[in-house]
């Protein structure tokens, strides 16, 4: 098919002509709008890029800013911890050379007081500056933390004792409330002791210092943080590069800058990591809420509560730093509107040590580590669960505290409240006196009015003493609370209660009421079988006022109750107990003890002679196990003159072989000493190693007291001695009086 | 020289020590441990130490003198001779042990070389006063004289 269309020749040129002028019209507009589009374009293009260009040099100059100021800090520390190293140098110096000056002038005269006051001032000065350089080496990035076995109750126990009788002047109380008990129970970890306690010691220092009256008590808790992926802490959570910008990045790359930069100082908390949380509560003048933040901040100190308090406000800035260190936070609580004072919190992580948390079962230790230790399936998910699990706990370390009852006459009411507490979370009934002249009315209420439904806590003389404590805290934080009501357990508690067991407060004063009650108690007028009597004091002048079973020394913290539990177990160790205590099922250490005990009478060991004797240890055979020549000469004459016959070795080595070919040519059922004093430190075997191999030589039929000589006289020393095998600890030199007294309690232990 | 006025000037020098403080109630049990059996136990004793002291100290410029100081073996050598010290009564030398074990703990390498300066000193001091001591035990014990009882 086709299509034709004509036009007239003439009307389509016409067309045709029109057609062009309009088409050019239209293209040049076209190309117009082109170029005017193009131009615009390209400037905004051009504008576009300038600004680009400006931002990233601003970004860019920025960061140089940044850095280079970030530098400048560093080198300024690092500078100032360098000067502060030769500032030390020469103070040290100084006290030297004070000192050097003070042997040439008489102690009476003017000369002599100054320099005392030099030295003093310069002790001072070395002081500040260990402070400031401490902080300069936390910002400078040197600060290195220590990686030591330690006891964490044990630290607690002691700066609370220090400060405690620092607070005795002000009238305070200072204790340590262990709440749900998980850190006795954690106490062996690793970690930087001193900086713990560095840590602990400013914040209890500072709510001592501005508190007038009242108390101060320091709560603890410990947490397993038992989590199979890496756990951050949440001061760093909030730094990590989230998904969003990840995805930025790739939308909008500028000049190589991440935002949300990794922090350097990441912590890892890896499987066996545990969490500590601490309380410092003060009933003091508190902090006011506007100056909280600012009081972490070095050199910051609330002015107005300063008054005549000492310090260069540093305290606080350190504790931060080094609490950041170990992975935690500190703050300030917020206290309710009717508590004054303040409360600080602080958590850290530090390795767990401990026995029970590794699982590592060692039969010789195990008597060794402290009773609430040995708590495997503690938990403190459930109220019932903790109060049950200490009450099992009792139990199976032969502390039955069935048929016990306690009667407290406590002048502080957070030691009152503490032991109150623990005693019911033993499961024993407790009763308060609120005075001396009281305890009669509440013996006979004990011993009368005991209900089943639990109403033990029969306090009199008080406005009306709550008798559920409420500082156990669930997995929430929130306060447990408990009461005898609870208990699983109350029925076995019923029944004759045989044993009372009186706790008095020295401080209490009218101390004729406590004697006229304590003769009460001792002729009989109650129905208790026995009774066991513990007295508080501060001091030692007021000890032997009153005739009681053990004294202690406040505040009633930590090994306190250790010794109050073993005062309690000896409720039924009566001569017929003991003999039956052998078959029972006991630790190895236990068992050898026993039987050494038997094997010692029968070898004819040494009897120290009461009395004065110039020969005391009455030729005792010894081995002395010393490395220094001078000491071993030393300890041979020391020892020989009191009587001893003395076999001397400079190793642990020989030791073991000397003791190893005793055993095998002699009798197996005599010792082939009666004694070994055995230095600690020694090159190549040492003295705890020299002691495991012996022990292990022996065998179950033979225990040779070892006794450890060493230089430390740290605790953690003595604690080491005993955990390897050792039977006592002493601090070099010997001295015959102490060596006397170390053996005797030996003897008594082993029989 | 009269026996008498050697054993007041001996009399007058060990009291000296005592009260500025070179000795202290270690070195008073050993004098009581010196017998008929043994009557040079004081002198062996603190010779002994003497040679102790000196390589001691030897020994721990060398560690400090180190390129990369070894603040364990530094504390170790210094408690060894803080030990000995202890052993033998020198109360000032041991303070001065104590001082520098706090600089060892510390890793501060100049306090330490400061301690180790003023350990020397104490020591010297000690070593030289002890030695006059003897000195004069040795003119009483010519002079058919005996040490007076403290």
């Amino acid at each position: 098919m086709a299509i034709v269309m004509a036009f007239p020749v003439k009307t389509f040129l016409l067309l045709l002509q029109k057609l062009k002028v309009i088409i050019g019209l239209l293209l040049s507009f076209y190309i117009l709008i082109g170029v005017i589009g193009s131009c615009i374009s390209s400037k905004l293009f051009r504008r576009l890029q300038r600004d680009k260009s400006i931002g990233l040099a601003n970004l860019i100059k920025q960061m140089e800013a940044t850095e280079q100021a970030e530098r400048k800090s560093m080198n300024k520390s690092i500078a100032f911890a360098s000067a502060s190293h030769d500032i030390r140098a020469s103070l040290a110096c100084i006290t030297g050379l004070i000192k050097l000056c003070c042997v040439d002038v008489l102690p009476d005269s003017d000369v002599y007081r100054n320099l005392i006051q030099m030295d003093s001032c310069t002790a001072k000065l070395l002081g500040i500056l260990n402070s400031v350089l401490e902080i300069s080496k936390v910002e400078a990035g040197r600060m290195e933390l220590e990686n030591v076995e330690f006891s964490m109750a044990q630290t607690i126990e002691e700066s609370v004792d220090f400060f405690h009788v620092v607070a005795l002047e002000k009238g305070l109380e200072v204790i340590w409330d262990p709440c749900d008990f998980s850190v006795l129970m954690s106490s062996n970890v690793r970690g930087d002791c001193r900086r713990f306690k560095q840590i602990l010691d400013n914040l209890l220092n500072n709510a001592i210092k501005y508190t007038a009256e009242g108390h101060v008590v320091v709560r603890s808790w410990a947490k397993k943080v038992g989590s199979k992926e890496p756990e951050f802490t949440s001061i760093q959570q909030g730094n990590f590069p989230n998904i969003w910008v990840h995805l930025s990045r790739c939308f909008c790359y500028v000049g190589g800058a991440y935002p949300n930069k990794k922090p350097h100082n990441s912590i890892y908390h890896g499987q066996g990591d545990m969490e500590f949380t601490f309380e410092i509560d003060d009933t003091g003048i508190g902090i006011p809420k506007e100056k909280r933040d600012s009081i972490f901040k070095n050199y910051f100190q609330v002015k107005e509560s300063n008054l005549g308090c000492e310090g260069t406000g540093l305290g606080l800035g350190i504790a931060k730093s080094y609490v950041a260190l170990m992975g935690g936070n500190i703050s300030i609580k917020e206290k309710l509107p009717t508590e004054r004072g303040s409360c600080f919190m602080f958590n850290i992580f530090l390795e767990s040590n401990d026995v029970s948390s590794n699982n590592d079962e060692e039969g010789l230790d195990s008597c060794n580590i402290p009773i609430l230790n040995r708590l495997h399936s503690f938990s403190t998910k459930t109220k019932a669960k903790v109060q049950s699990n200490i009450h099992a706990l009792a139990i199976s370390q032969g502390i039955t505290v069935e048929g016990i009852q306690c009667l407290l006459a406590i002048r502080r009411s957070e030691t009152s409240r503490i032991l109150k507490d623990w005693m019911k979370l033993l499961g024993i009934m407790v009763s308060v006196a609120q005075q001396p002249v009281h305890m009669y009315a509440v013996l006979k209420r004990m011993t009368h009015n005991y209900s089943a439904s639990g109403s033990c806590d029969s306090s009199i003389g008080s406005s009306g003493v709550n008798s559920e404590y409420s500082s156990p805290r669930d997995e929430n934080g929130q306060v447990l609370t408990f009461s005898m009501k609870d208990d699983p357990k109350k029925a076995s508690l019923k029944g004759s209660n045989k044993y009372l067991l009186v706790i008095i407060d020295l401080d209490l004063g009218d101390f004729s009421e406590m004697h006229n009650f304590l003769t009460c108690l001792a002729k009989g007028n109650h129905h208790f079988h026995q009774y066991k009597v513990i007295c508080l004091t501060d001091s030692t002048a007021s000890c032997s006022k009153l005739p009681c079973d053990l004294v202690l020394h406040k505040p009633i913290h930590g090994s306190r109750f250790y010794k109050i539990l073993g005062l309690m177990q000896e409720f039924r160790q009566t001569n017929e107990d003991l003999k039956l205590e052998i078959v029972r099922e006991s630790t190895e250490l236990e068992t050898k003890k026993l039987l050494s005990s038997a094997y010692l009478q029968q070898s004819n060991c040494k009897v120290l002679k009461d009395g004065i004797d110039t020969k005391p240890l009455s030729d005792m055979k010894i081995l002395l196990v010393e490395d220094t020549l001078l000491l071993r000469q030393i300890a041979e004459k020391v020892l020989s003159r009191a009587g001893g016959i003395v076999t001397s070795v400079d190793n642990g080595l020989k030791a073991l072989e000397v003791v190893t070919s005793r055993i095998s040519e002699g009798n197996s059922r005599r010792l082939p000493f009666d004694l070994i004093l055995m230095d600690c430190q020694m090159p190549g075997m040492d003295g705890y190693e020299a002691t495991r191999n012996i022990r292990s030589v022996e065998g179950y039929d033979i225990h040779i007291p070892i006794i450890a000589l060493s230089a430390h006289a740290a605790p953690e020393e003595a604690k080491k001695s005993l955990l390897c095998g050792m039977d006592y600890h002493l601090t070099k030199p010997i001295e015959i009086n102490k060596l006397l007294e170390a053996i005797k309690l030996i003897s008594q232990t082993l029989n | 020289m009269d026996v008498r006025l050697l054993q007041r000037q001996w009399v007058d020098h060990i009291s000296a020590l005592f009260r500025e403080g070179f000795l202290d109630a270690q070195f008073t049990r050993l004098q009581k441990l010196q017998d008929a059996s043994t009557p040079d136990f004081v002198v062996e004793v603190v010779t002994l130490y003497f040679e102790d002291a000196d390589r001691l100290l030897n020994n721990l410029w060398n560690t400090l003198s180190q390129p990369v100081v070894d603040f364990k073996k530094v504390d170790a050598q210094v408690h060894r001779l803080k030990g000995s010290s202890v052993s033998i009564g020198a109360q000032r030398v041991k303070n001065a042990c104590v001082c520098f074990i706090i600089c060892c703990e510390e890793g501060d390498l100049e306090a330490c070389f400061g301690c180790l300066h003023r350990l020397k000193l104490e020591f010297t001091q000690w070593k030289s006063k002890l030695e006059a001591l003897f000195r004069i035990e040795q003119q009483i014990v010519a002079a058919g004289g005996s040490l007076p009882m403290i």
